[in-house]
């Protein structure tokens, strides 16, 4: 989390280098790249269009109008669902209802979806339907049904025309097609409140979209939201249901919007579609690799008088760890006879495993004896074997410089368990298994869309070391000393629950954490890592496996690594620490765990279901749904539910959210297996709450199972 | 990333950067970015007010030609403003390898139609150009079909077949390292399925191979002039 900061910075920054000037630009019209409204969907200004953003983008949009900001994140989810997660930020004392105002602003999150029902063909119009605010606290609830066609030699003009309810349902009602609206119950918000939807009066909306020219594109819509809330705090006045707005297009991928707002307001908006698979700098400029160095054709069988040099093995060793010191890959040992190689490699460096695994077979080929003719990568993750890669020495020099040598090579390769075959005895060479790490580097830590301020972050200074004592048995530690920040503002929005059945505060505490050090122990444990059998990993950790928690974490991994399936489980026993960072415990201990389904769903989905007890002693199950680009993005969806009830559970009624993670080459463009993820949330709470443990088994492993391999097949010679 | 004037020390060196910001833990991705940023800053500052003029195959001294040892190539690279030495490291059937001291590197077939690049960003991959070389090594004009693969940004391979014609212009006397040298000229007019286009130049010595050459890498490269100093 405290690099998504870092990331974003980045991002921005070389945003504005223009770097997407790189890539080459297409033809955007309003069908093929719609304007994203003021709500982050596919819209005019306020009211909604149907056409949908192309499979995969992003699109982050801002706008500010009469004290009124809105941010927002859309992701093109499937290639007819448009997702949003927006953030907004009401100033001048505004309340949802007639409440007198808790704090100077009202910070509110919610979540939107609009289905692409119809695309637009023939003479019929695009359908589509949408939710505004599915689980949140409802002041942007509402629902629509849209129309949109285009008309003119390239889709110039883009009529649509709606029926709304809720919001979009206020003026000039035309009836109550599906009955009337039950009252806004804002009690717990955060759950999906389906009597609401699409009830009450319905009203019209419609708007003219003209692409003016390339860049330049002109609105007008007429809105039926009163803006009733707002209006009754004297946050904004309207005087008119039409909007007007003008968008100016800002390089290749921004776009700065000007409106005037219901007769009386102006508005300025900028939005920024993101595809995560055109990455944001040159893509990667990884220095060229070592060619493969083929052997001299003869008709007699190689000399394997190689195995009897004494100082053979040393040798090997020097040429081995020398190219490999130049690629960025860790030596971890060599085994040998006298037609066959394993090589054991400790990937830090490439973000698509198969690059990694390509320079090692090239290696393999410059400095192995020609009799060595089956070269093997086994990739160690954490101490494990993990997976095994065969090649024959002949396919990798027949296909280095094939047209479609990338797929002809995996295609012959075999990859398999690691622990499937027995290594060769003749030599064996192990890089000393001891051995130190450490750093010290900046942090930055940051906490977004938090219910009390958009951003906080702290910045400060950490102190990382681990020790592999061998044999599996790693000890890391991280110290952290905060500099300067805002994080220690936060504090405890909703109140504790004053349910007597209410969960323990496990996770509600967390501010505390933040007020009472400065300078705290992040983790530090002691783990082991192994392979107990074929398609079985494991882990133990034993200390202060969290910032919050201490104790013993235990996990067991089927998972085959040519398998979609994976199924794991996971049990902890965890005493809370105390808050100041130190080496203290509190008196709450839990015996908590899970067994997890992982499952590869293939089209770049996976999903993950735990079912188990929760750090409160809840227990329930998670379902998690990821989309995973072949570049390393990752963007996915969770939702928790225990046998916490949405009342003692708390404002959100359960535990939900997104998750991000950008890998750090997207941008910089040079190879590095850093990433940058976040999770965001409308609340953390008590219910369904987990442990944040490090090394989980699922995602350190498959990295290098079959999938992942192919997926990033294409890069193995690069 | 741009490139630098060919510089006799820099062709032996293989430069690799370590980023770590201190100590031996892996990277930090703060200190990788603000790297990056100095890096993309100072390489703006380098081409707005640079001194010394890009070499190019007319202008390379000889001298400098003498003074490096083994096979060797100047590349130059209209889109990086700049060119860059190579020597040749690999040979692996008919397809030689060659590279520079700044990470880039190319290969070639024996008549020097380029095949891949490493290390450009947006490289080519690996191509099938068998019935361009052919047709450029017997001088024939007429029509080629080539492949050439791509990655998209998740990186998976795109292939395209372009559809190409060869043209014989004639005999072309043309400048490498400060001496005249009489050559042949064929030009390749490429097309794909997209009605993408692009334009290759040969210049060919009497063994048919390209010892100049202006081939087209990728949409965002553009081309690359690859001249045979010493083979």
């Amino acid at each position: 989390m405290q690099r998504l900061l870092a990331l974003v910075l980045t991002g921005l920054t070389l945003c504005a280098a223009g770097l997407a000037d790189a890539q080459v630009e297409q033809s955007q019209t309003p069908m093929t790249r719609p304007t994203l409204n003021f709500f982050g969907l596919p819209g005019l200004i306020d009211t909604p269009t149907a056409t949908a953003l192309s499979d995969g983008m992003l699109g982050v949009t801002a706008s500010r109008f009469a004290d009124q900001t809105r941010v927002t994140l859309a992701f093109q989810v499937l290639p007819r669902v448009t997702a949003t997660f927006r953030y907004a930020i009401l100033g001048g004392g505004f309340t949802p209802d007639d409440s007198p105002p808790a704090q100077q602003y009202y910070y509110d999150r919610s979540f939107d979806i609009h289905w692409l029902a119809l695309p637009e063909g023939g003479w019929w119009p695009a359908l589509g339907v949408g939710i505004r605010d599915l689980v949140g606290t409802g002041i942007y609830g509402s629902e629509y049904l849209v129309a949109t066609r285009h008309f003119g030699a390239d889709d110039q003009l883009a009529v649509t025309a709606g029926l709304g309810w809720g919001r979009l349902g206020q003026r000039n009602p035309l009836g109550q097609p599906f009955g009337a609206r039950p009252p806004i119950d804002f009690g717990r918000g955060g759950s999906v409140d389906f009597g609401q939807f699409f009830r009450g009066d319905a009203a019209f909306f419609g708007g003219l979209e003209w692409q003016a020219t390339d860049r330049l594109r002109l609105q007008v819509e007429y809105s039926p939201d009163l803006y009733r809330a707002e209006v009754a705090d004297g946050l904004f006045r309207l005087d008119s249901p039409i909007n007007l707005g003008a968008s100016y297009r800002v390089g290749s991928n921004g776009t700065l919007g000007l409106h005037y707002l219901y007769g009386t307001t102006l508005a300025l908006s900028y939005n920024a579609l993101i595809d995560p698979r055109r990455p944001a700098a040159n893509t990667l400029v990884t220095a060229a690799p070592n060619p493969v160095v083929p052997r001299p054709r003869q008709s007699t069988a190689y000399s394997t008088a190689w195995t009897a040099q004494p100082d053979g093995p040393a040798i090997l060793r020097d040429n081995i760890m020398r190219l490999m010191a130049e690629d960025g890959l860790e030596f971890v040992g060599l085994a040998l006879e006298a037609d066959r190689a394993v090589l054991r490699v400790r990937n830090t460096r490439f973000q698509f495993e198969s690059m990694a695994l390509g320079r090692a077979m090239r290696i393999l080929s410059i400095t192995m004896p020609p009799s060595v003719e089956v070269f093997e990568v086994v990739f160690v993750v954490e101490g494990m074997d993990v997976s095994r890669i065969r090649m024959t020495r002949s396919d990798i020099e027949a296909q280095e410089h094939a047209p479609d040598g990338a797929a002809q090579i995996l295609e012959r390769a075999r990859i398999e368990d690691a622990t499937r075959v027995r290594d060769p005895g003749l030599i064996d060479i192990r890089a000393p298994e001891a051995g130190v790490t450490w750093g010290i580097a900046p942090y930055v830590e940051t906490q977004l869309f938090d219910p009390s301020a958009p951003v906080r972050a702290d910045l400060g200074l950490r102190a990382d070391a681990s020790y592999s004592f061998g044999s599996g048995f790693v000890a890391e530690g991280e110290l952290r000393a905060r500099l300067t920040g805002t994080l220690d503002k936060a504090r405890q929005v909703a109140g504790p629950v004053a349910s007597p059945t209410a969960p323990f505060p496990v996770r509600t505490d967390a501010y505390r954490y933040l007020q009472e050090s400065d300078v705290r122990l992040q983790h530090l444990t002691l783990s082991h890592y192994g392979r107990p059998a074929r398609n079985l990993y494991s882990r133990v950790s034993l200390g202060y496996l969290e910032r919050m928690y201490a104790g013993l974490s235990t996990e067991l991994l089927w998972r085959p690594v040519d398998s979609r399936i994976g199924i794991g489980v996971e049990v902890n026993h965890v005493r809370q620490r105390a808050f100041d960072g130190g080496l203290g415990l509190r008196d709450y201990d839990i015996t908590m765990g899970h067994v997890s389904a992982y499952v590869d769903l293939g089209e770049n989905f996976e999903a993950q279901v735990d079912t188990g007890r929760y750090l409160a002693g809840d227990y329930g199950a998670t379902l998690r749904l990821s989309r995973v680009f072949g570049n390393g993005w990752r963007l996915g969806a969770f939702a928790t539910l225990t046998d916490v009830s949405f009342e003692d559970f708390g404002e959100g009624s359960f535990d939900k959210g997104i998750t991000l993670e950008i890998p750090l080459g997207y941008i910089v463009g040079s190879s590095t297996r850093e990433q940058g993820g976040t999770v965001l949330r409308p609340l953390l709470r008590d219910g369904g709450a987990t442990l944040n443990l490090r090394g989980r088994l699922n995602a350190l492993v498959t990295d290098y199972h079959r999938t992942r391999l192919h997926d990033t097949g294409g890069m193995i010679w690069r | 990333m741009a490139l630098t004037a060919l510089r006799l020390a820099a062709i032996a060196a293989v430069v690799s950067a370590s980023l770590a910001a201190c100590g031996t833990g892996r990277e930090n991705p703060i200190v990788v970015g603000l790297l990056d940023a100095m890096d993309r800053v100072t390489d703006a500052r380098g081409a707005a007010g640079a001194t010394t003029p890009v070499l190019t195959a007319a202008t390379v001294p000889p001298e400098l030609v003498a003074a490096l040892p083994g096979p060797l190539m100047l590349v130059e690279l209209p889109s990086f403003d700049g060119s860059t030495g190579m020597t040749r490291v690999g040979q692996n059937g008919t397809v030689e390898t060659w590279r520079g001291p700044n990470g880039l590197g190319l290969a070639r077939d024996q008549h020097g139609v380029l095949i891949s690049t490493r290390g450009f960003g947006f490289d080519l991959m690996s191509s099938n150009t068998a019935a361009t070389s052919a047709a450029l090594s017997a001088r024939r004009a007429g029509a080629v079909a080539r492949a050439m693969i791509h990655l998209d940004g998740e990186a998976r391979p795109q292939s395209r077949i372009y559809q190409c014609q060869l043209r014989l212009d004639g005999p072309d006397t043309i400048a490498i390292a400060g001496t005249m040298v009489g050559l042949t000229k064929m030009t390749e007019h490429c097309q794909g399925q997209d009605g993408y286009r692009f334009e290759n130049l040969y210049w060919l010595d009497r063994a048919g191979r390209a010892v100049h050459s202006r081939q087209w890498i990728s949409p965002e490269i553009g081309t690359a002039t690859l001249t045979l100093l010493r083979p």
